[in-house]
């Protein structure tokens, strides 16, 4: 087992030497340990030794007999030269030579030579050490399993009364030679179980150890170190082991959608490759960007970047006090992300795998060519092409969406080998993906390869590596979407092939400008990202002073990216160009280098916790790449570049520095009083000369009432923790080089040579510094039954001050807008937890798990101007309002349609019936003045981000069969549905959703006339806002496990298959594609069928 | 990065030395201390700087006259965005605000700023996107003209030149082209939208004003007359480069100044400055790339390889360089916008669409703007002005030979080649319908064609920009206005001999004579709006000659709103919107 280990990873070159080193050194280690010595007590020494110390001359010993010592204990302190030895005296003798002036003695055990301290004899006895330990050797002998009665290997067995211990083989086994009689107290402990205290009675042991629980007494990370969860002081919020187990997730953020209170995850874009947008208890940035830190291991990175397999725990800092010590980065909270290690035991081999099918949750409702026909014939017959009566008239138009879709499917392939002997845990895991998209081309691939290793060298020093290698391939272009030219606008009257199956350039041959949005389908492309994210750990608790840790975290992201399209002459970009390539090659670097010092100690009832941290991080993105045009010919694609007539190449480049030094004390008195105090100090390159550092300084307290002795209802709560924050956090999110002013190329040309030019371009601001958020927390943990119910409310108020914002400035200025730290925000909400186990009984369960927040944001100040009526000028440029939430949707209402008894009054506002009726709100004496104008007619029309939002997640189990259902839902936002847009253009090239249209005979207010400027008023326009908010069946997932006697017949530890059903409901009033998508005119969300199956052995 | 990697070398160091001797261990403990201590003391806040290398910066840039030359080249580049579309799209021609909407070009179609033209009352309103992004492209200009102007008259440490002369010569060279192109930018601003902010510093990040006022147009016209006259003083006869400004440009829009704040006799002065200029001089002959091709004259300084000075190009004081492929090389959309081949290749005889695109015809345009039926009608059979080769009214179907590299046309029932397809005017473009007439002549003054790639959105070719016969036309004005009828009759009757038109005599002198010669000559080239709102005449003649959109004019839409984003910006001073608009 071991030797196969090895020879993997010696023949694997990709790993860091450094790999290779960690593990020489621990096998030398291991069989130093397996020398057997029995024999060897009786040998003959065979070198002098005159005036050495007590260790030199042990260390002499050793060397000569090949005995194995092990010292129990710090005997190098004995530093008088006293130690004399003769050859021809037997290693017995010499070994009892050299101990003669300490206070240790020796035993024999497990064929070792264990040098350990005498024991304290309590009466007046004498001294005098036993020579024969033998004699007084007690035997302990037994196995050790896990809970599935699989043997464990490595189990640390430790007789606590006189400190010795042994490690249990292969099958389980153990053999512990102590002294003393036959009742004794026994640890057993590995990692990954919960340890067992035994009193020994004469009899073999055979324990089966329990798997660690997480549950309210938890350890939790919480940056740079762990807590148990009851020390903890501020708002930490955890994802159940159950989200991150049940379901099928490409990314790891689909896992946590939902599963935290406060942690909102909206989908963005769907398609192969979903993006989603993280955001912790609201928008507090306007610019600056509101997502949360993510920590990978200790190191900054990306969500996408991890295989939510190798996923152990994710945590999320959500209050000041605890994303405090993340400082500068922490204000949009923290997610801590915990990678798996390997526990002792024998190696256990994982498989996970799904495969699932997917369709359309929802499409666009676009009108078919006879309805496109009609349409355009009432609007304008004038404009009617040609072409496309040709095509009508021979009922061959087309569906545009359908030649762009297919049926989607993924695939996830997993497997993990975990395990660990004597001092070296590993975790080995490597992850295909393989993800077919709804649109044809959107393709996603993606392996990753883990190795997680660390290793005891010594008990006070440990090594270890957390080290991922990625390869992620999004080769393929698909047909275009959006606006303008995609797929769902597309004229169906048109033909997207000739007579042999080519795409035809011009679909629309009486409308050139019209290109078949199918050309990407053509396309050559290659998209490419390599990875390799490894986070590199030294940990060495000090031996001088219990307590004392320091680590050193270096961590590296290497990424490089390869891009490249190449559009031939059977695509229009092609023949307008002569053939089309854009390159592109970019590589970022991140790199950080953390020395954390952690001291933890206990004195009586006091217990203190302090962490130190210096830490330095560098992120470097440099890109250079190419597009070329002109090509002779199409054959070579974009390697025939250096033969195209127009070459331009592009370059681009950013650094940035962040250096921090970080102090906190944790503090615990009797487990009833607790406090935090923490303080950053960072700095940041991006920002200006001599605004580049910034302090954040937070406290804490904590008290669990549950563990006063006046607390009456201490068998009802297990757990009553208050917990109160407040502190200060900093966002410095812009990007490199926003303080300087610059330039940019213009060039102009002479005759055919280019005239390099210049013209300003961004106006940089020199004071650009911290924008810094304020937060205070109240929060209550609770546990009730034992924990049989058990959850945390949470309240907090933070506002963020010194905005980092892109003020909209006057044109005057010659930009349209320029960073500035600016004004004031406001968020307040509420968070509520509930986890419980609501049925408990033999053969069924139901577990429940909720959450719960609501958030209220407002703008607070902005540039501290006065208008006339003496209040603070709103910024209507940018849609931002004193008192009103961040993102807000600001326009002229909309509120139906120009009916034909208005036509006196449509007439005074200069138009029709069966036209967009606006609202004329006000005018320049407050009231309305019957003219539409921007300075009093537009309003606030609700706000863009979700007041509430929940998860919910049930777990039934029945046998060996488990049903779980998640839900989440979004409310009180309003958003633009932009589906209904009808920017048919004034010919009428585009198609659009099917809609009530008015008609004198149908004098609806759904929606206007069919009529060119029918949207107009007055010159002006609104928009159709809807109520966005939804309810989300996520996932239904079955899960059935085989029992435990058939997986033993089977030699399984255990085997799960599951049925998935993902995004099969959502309850909403929105009309679009979907509520929760930027661009109702996209790929859409897929619905998804997955089944999986989970294996151990 | 050294300090980083140093530390990781030193932890390996002590990892070897620990493992190898266990003795050490204290020792290492100090060493790890002072590691520390060192990483931390070493790594201050110089790791802190920004040194981005590949940054542009004014300090950077304007150290020499290269430099500056190529702060000038950027501005060029900026100008020359007015025969293009908007934000360097193939769309929403920039040029259309100067032009569209008059008595001889109205919108054939809607969109952009034809838009606004063809519906004054409803869509000329504030918020209209083209009117904001063309206010601050022309502020754009205004500011790299500042730039340059500022960073040239008070930086000591440029490299001019070697000796005192030649700096001198370069230095106020370089600040009379930005200021002739300020004043230029300051022009388009005026006429546009009246009283404007005056800007006349370098925008700095440090100097956001959120109270700007309006000034007025007299100061701000005031202002374009100094910068005219420096520039004047400076430039040479011929522009330091093709593409550059001229003496005679400079020279030409003093005399225009002139005639919009009512002095008549500056105005003469300096288009006589102009005039007299031996080096200027009208096109009166074939010349260049088509001389031995059936033409005329006129015609001829429009054709690709003909329109610079040195091409043989007298008459052009401004010549604007494309260039098709080449980086800097821009992309104009005047063809595009300004031709009706593509509408007219959709012609159907019989069913049969038989007008093939060639170079010979200018390529594709889409017609988004036509000469009114008034305009076409202005000229006598035997002015070259109106002949087919300047206004497009009927093809000859030709065959692939003459077509080449285009293909043959296709020969609908009934016809041979050598037989002519005419267009028709005798019904004007009139309505604010959507109906676009497909079979209407178009001025052919942007004609270009890549042989290879004939249908191309934009075109490549160098155009000629500003031009002595305008020169002339501002004169005879001048003169008209100091009542020198016959000096007048007689500066119009040079422009109309040089065309075959026939002379005038005094008695047809009038101010409505020179707007109608003027569009005679200048047809898509002057800017149309500017001329009548400088004579006072648009609403007048708008009503009159345009009936595509010119019904719907209104005193107020003589001149635009100023943008919503503008008067939002305005944060802590009310900006006043132009009268009329809400």
């Amino acid at each position: 087992m071991q030797k196969k280990i090895r020879f993997k990873f010696l023949n694997n070159q990709t790993y860091a030497k450094r790999l290779k080193y960690i593990v020489l050194i621990t096998f030398k280690i291991l069989l130093t340990i397996s020398v057997y010595a029995q024999d060897i007590l009786n040998k003959k020494l065979t070198v002098n030794l005159i005036q050495a110390t007590p260790i030199e001359a042990l260390e002499v010993i050793k060397k000569n007999s090949g005995i194995n010592i092990l010292y129990g204990e710090n005997i190098s302190a004995f530093r008088k030269k006293t130690v004399t030895l003769e050859s021809g005296i037997t290693i017995q003798k010499a070994i009892e030579l050299a101990l003669k002036n300490t206070d240790f003695n020796y035993e024999w055990m497990n064929g070792n030579i264990l040098i350990r301290k005498k024991q304290k004899k309590s009466s007046t006895e004498n001294t005098a050490y036993p020579k024969q330990v033998n004699q007084s050797t007690s035997v302990i002998k037994g196995t050790i399993t896990n809970p599935n009665g699989i043997p464990l290997s490595g189990v640390s067995i430790k007789d606590e009364s006189f400190n010795v211990q042994a490690y249990t083989d292969d099958q389980g086994n153990f053999e512990l030679k102590s002294v003393g009689g036959k009742s004794k107290l026994i640890t057993v402990s590995a990692q990954g179980y919960e340890t067992e205290k035994i009193t020994w009675n004469g009899e073999a042991l055979n324990i089966s150890l329990q798997d660690k629980i997480a549950n309210i007494n938890e350890v939790v990370v919480v940056g740079y170190g762990s807590q148990r969860k009851s020390d903890i002081t501020g708002s930490v919020g955890s994802l159940s082991n159950k989200r991150l187990e049940n379901a099928p997730n490409i990314n790891l953020s689909q896992a946590i959608q939902g599963g935290i209170a406060g942690v909102n995850i909206q989908t963005s874009t769907a398609g192969a490759e979903p993006t989603d947008n993280i955001m912790i208890r609201g928008r507090n940035s306007i610019k600056a960007s509101n997502a949360p830190l993510i920590v990978i291991d200790g190191v900054a990175g990306n969500l996408k970047d991890v295989n939510p397999s190798d996923v152990k725990s994710v945590e999320v800092l959500k209050d000041a006090s605890s994303a405090a010590i993340y400082g500068s980065r922490g204000s949009n909270g923290v997610v801590l992300i915990t990678t798996k290690s390997g526990k002792s035991g024998e190696t256990k081999f994982k498989y996970d795998g799904f495969y699932s099918v997917q369709s359309f949750a929802n499409l666009p409702e676009i009108m078919d060519g006879e309805e496109f026909y009609q349409f355009k014939m009432e609007r304008d017959s004038s404009s009617m092409t040609s072409s496309e009566k040709n095509v009508y008239e021979l009922n061959s138009w087309v569906n545009w969406p359908e030649l762009a879709f297919r049926k989607g499917m993924s695939t996830g392939q997993n497997l993990s080998l975990s395990g660990g002997f004597y001092s070296t845990n590993y975790y080995l895991s490597g992850n295909f993906q393989k993800v077919r998209g709804l649109a044809i081309n959107d393709d996603y691939k993606r392996v990753q390869l883990r190795t997680n290793i660390d290793t005891k060298l010594k008990n006070w020093l440990t090594i270890g590596t957390k080290t991922q290698l990625n390869f992620i391939d999004a080769t393929g272009v698909a047909a275009t979407f959006g606006e303008g030219q995609g797929v769902y606008w597309f004229n169906p009257l048109t033909t997207p092939y000739d007579e042999n199956g080519k795409q035809n350039i011009y679909p629309w041959p009486d409308d050139p400008h019209y290109t078949n949005p199918l050309q990407g389908l053509l396309a050559k492309n290659i998209d490419e990202t390599y990875q390799v994210i490894s986070n590199n750990f030294l940990n060495i608790d000090f031996p001088f002073l219990e307590g004392l840790n320091f680590k050193l975290n270096s961590g590296i992201r290497f990424g490089f990216t390869n891009d490249a399209t190449y559009y031939g002459r059977d695509t229009n970009r092609g023949v307008t160009t002569a053939g089309d390539a854009t390159l592109k090659r970019q590589i970022n670097k991140n790199i950080v280098l953390e020395n954390i010092l952690n001291y933890n100690k206990t004195f009586n009832k006091h217990h203190i916790f302090l962490t130190g941290v210096y830490s330095f991080e560098n992120v470097k993105s440099n890109s250079n790449g190419l597009n070329a045009e002109g090509f002779p010919n199409d054959i070579l694609g974009w390697y025939g570049s250096q033969q195209a007539s127009l070459i331009v190449p592009n370059f681009s480049n950013s650094e940035t520095t962040l250096l921090s030094s970080m102090i906190r004390i944790n503090y615990a008195f009797d487990n009833r009083y607790l406090l935090t105090i923490t303080g950053r100090n960072d700095g940041y390159s991006g920002f200006g000369f001599k605004t580049k550092r910034g302090f954040f300084p937070s406290m804490a307290f904590g008290w669990n009432i549950n563990q006063e002795s006046f607390f009456p209802w201490k068998n009802i709560f297990s757990q009553l923790k208050l917990r109160g924050s407040y502190g200060m956090n900093g966002n410095q999110a812009v990007s490199a080089y926003e303080t300087i002013s610059r330039m940019i190329a213009e060039n102009y040309v002479y005759d055919s040579s280019t005239l390099p030019g210049y013209i300003p371009s961004k106006l940089g601001t020199e004071n650009l510094g911290w924008e810094s958020t304020k937060t205070l927390n109240l929060g209550l943990d609770f546990g009730i039954f034992q924990d049989r119910i058990y959850g945390d409310i949470n309240l907090y108020h933070s506002n963020t001050y010194n905005l980092l914002l892109d003020r909209t400035v006057s044109p005057v200025h010659a930009v349209n807008s320029i960073t500035q730290n600016i004004g004031e925000t406001e968020n307040k909400g509420i968070e509520l937890t509930i986890n419980a186990n609501l049925l408990k009984s033999a053969n069924f369960s139901w577990e429940t798990s909720g959450n719960f927040s609501i958030i209220k944001n407002r703008i607070r100040s902005l540039y501290g101007l006065i208008g006339e009526n003496g209040k603070e000028t709103d910024d209507v440029a940018n849609n931002w309002f004193i008192g009103q939430p961040i993102n807000v949707n600001y326009g002229f209402k909309w509120i139906g349609v120009w009916q034909l008894d208005e036509r006196e009054e449509a007439k005074l506002h200069n138009t029709q019936p069966g036209f967009i009726k606006i609202q004329d709100i006000s005018g320049p004496e407050g009231v309305p003045d019957g003219i539409l104008s921007p300075a009093y007619d537009r309003i606030i029309i609700g706000q863009r981000d979700p007041k509430m939002t929940w998860g919910l997640n049930n777990i039934f189990n029945f046998k060996d069969f488990s049903l779980s259902v998640f839900m989440y839902g979004m409310h009180g936002m309003t958003k633009e549905n932009s589906l209904l847009s009808d920017a048919v253009g004034r010919t009428i090239r585009l198609n659009t959703t099917k809609k009530n249209w008015w008609r004198e005979d149908n004098p609806t207010n759904d929606w206007y006339a069919n009529k060119l400027d029918a949207n107009v008023q007055e010159g002006y326009t609104a928009a159709p806002y809807e109520n966005a908010s939804f309810v989300r069946i996520k996932d239904i997932s079955i899960t059935y496990k085989l029992p435990q006697h058939t997986l033993k017949s089977l030699g399984l530890n255990s085997l799960k298959m599951y049925l998935t059903g993902r995004n099969l409901f959502t309850i909403t009033k929105f009309g679009g594609m979907d509520p929760e998508l930027n661009n109702q005119w996209d790929v859409p969300l897929q619905k998804e069928y997955a089944f999986g199956l989970n294996l151990e052995f | 990065m050294g300090c980083a990697s140093a530390k990781r070398i030193c932890i390996w160091v002590k990892l070897r030395i620990l493992i190898k001797n266990k003795n050490m261990k204290k020792l290492i403990f100090i060493l790890s201390g002072i590691s520390i201590l060192i990483f931390v003391i070493s790594c201050k806040d110089s790791w802190l700087e920004e040194y981005p290398p590949h940054l542009v910066t004014t300090e950077t840039l304007f150290t020499n006259l290269e430099g500056f030359e190529s702060g000038l080249n950027g501005l060029y580049a900026l100008v020359r965005g007015e025969r293009e579309g908007k934000d360097g799209s193939s769309e929403n021609l920039r040029a259309d605000i100067s032009m569209l909407g008059t008595d001889n070009i109205v919108p054939n179609t809607r969109g952009g700023i034809g838009f606004i033209a063809l519906t004054w009352d409803t869509r000329n309103v504030s918020t209209d996107s083209n009117l904001s992004s063309i206010f601050l492209w022309l502020y754009k200009i205004v500011n790299a003209a500042n730039t340059i102007i500022n960073q040239a008259e008070t930086r000591k440490d440029v490299d001019w030149g070697t000796d005192e002369k030649t700096i001198e010569i370069n230095k106020n060279r370089v600040i009379a082209e930005a200021k002739a192109l300020r004043a230029w930018a300051y022009r388009h601003l005026t006429y546009c939208w009246g009283d404007v902010p005056l800007n006349m510093e370098e925008s700095t990040g440090s100097t956001i004003k959120t109270d700007w006022e309006r000034s007025s147009v007299s100061k701000v016209r005031n202002l374009m007359k100094e910068d005219w006259l420096f520039s004047e003083k400076y430039l040479d006869v011929e522009p330091s480069k093709p593409g550059k400004i001229s003496k005679g440009a400079v020279q030409h829009y003093l005399s225009e100044l002139y005639l919009t704040i009512g002095k008549p006799d500056s105005s003469l002065i300096f288009a006589n400055k102009c005039i007299n200029t031996p080096n200027y001089k009208l096109i009166t002959k074939r010349y260049g790339v088509r001389a031995t091709k059936p033409g005329v004259a006129f015609m001829d300084m429009f054709y690709d390889g003909n329109s610079n000075r040195e091409q043989g190009n007298s008459e052009a004081l401004w010549v604007w360089q494309w260039e098709y492929n080449v980086i800097g090389g821009g992309g104009s959309i005047m063809r595009r916008y300004h031709s009706s081949t593509g509408p007219h290749a959709q012609i159907a005889i019989s069913g049969i669409q038989p007008l093939a695109f060639t170079v010979e015809r200018g390529g594709r345009g889409i017609g988004r703007e036509q000469p009114t039926k008034w305009a076409i009608n202005l000229y006598e059979a035997k002015d070259d002005r109106g002949s087919n080769y300047a206004i497009r009214k009927y093809y000859i179907l030709k065959t692939a030979g003459e077509n080449s590299p285009g293909p043959a046309d296709k020969l609908p029932p009934g016809y041979k080649y050598g037989d002519t397809i005419k267009l028709k005017w005798d019904k004007d473009l009139t309505g604010l319908t959507n109906i676009s007439i497909k079979d209407y002549p178009y001025i052919r003054k942007y004609d270009f064609a890549l042989p290879e790639i004939i249908d191309l959105s934009q075109t490549y070719n160098d155009q000629v920009y500003l031009r002595l016969a305008e020169t002339y036309l501002l004169k005879a004005e001048a003169q008209l206005k100091l009542a020198d009828i016959n000096g007048a009759t007689e500066t119009i009757n040079i422009v109309r001999r040089r065309s075959n038109a026939s002379e005038i005599s005094a008695s047809n002198m009038s101010l409505d004579f020179i707007l109608d010669e003027r569009s005679r000559e200048l047809i898509g080239e002057e800017h149309r709006r500017y001329t009548l709102l400088r004579t006072n005449k648009w609403l007048e003649r708008v009503k009159k000659y345009n009936f595509r959109g010119g019904q719907t004019a209104n005193a107020r839409d003589t001149l635009y709103p100023i943008p919503q984003v503008v008067i939002d910006a305005n944060l802590t001073k009310r900006m006043p919107q132009n009268p009329g608009f809400n």
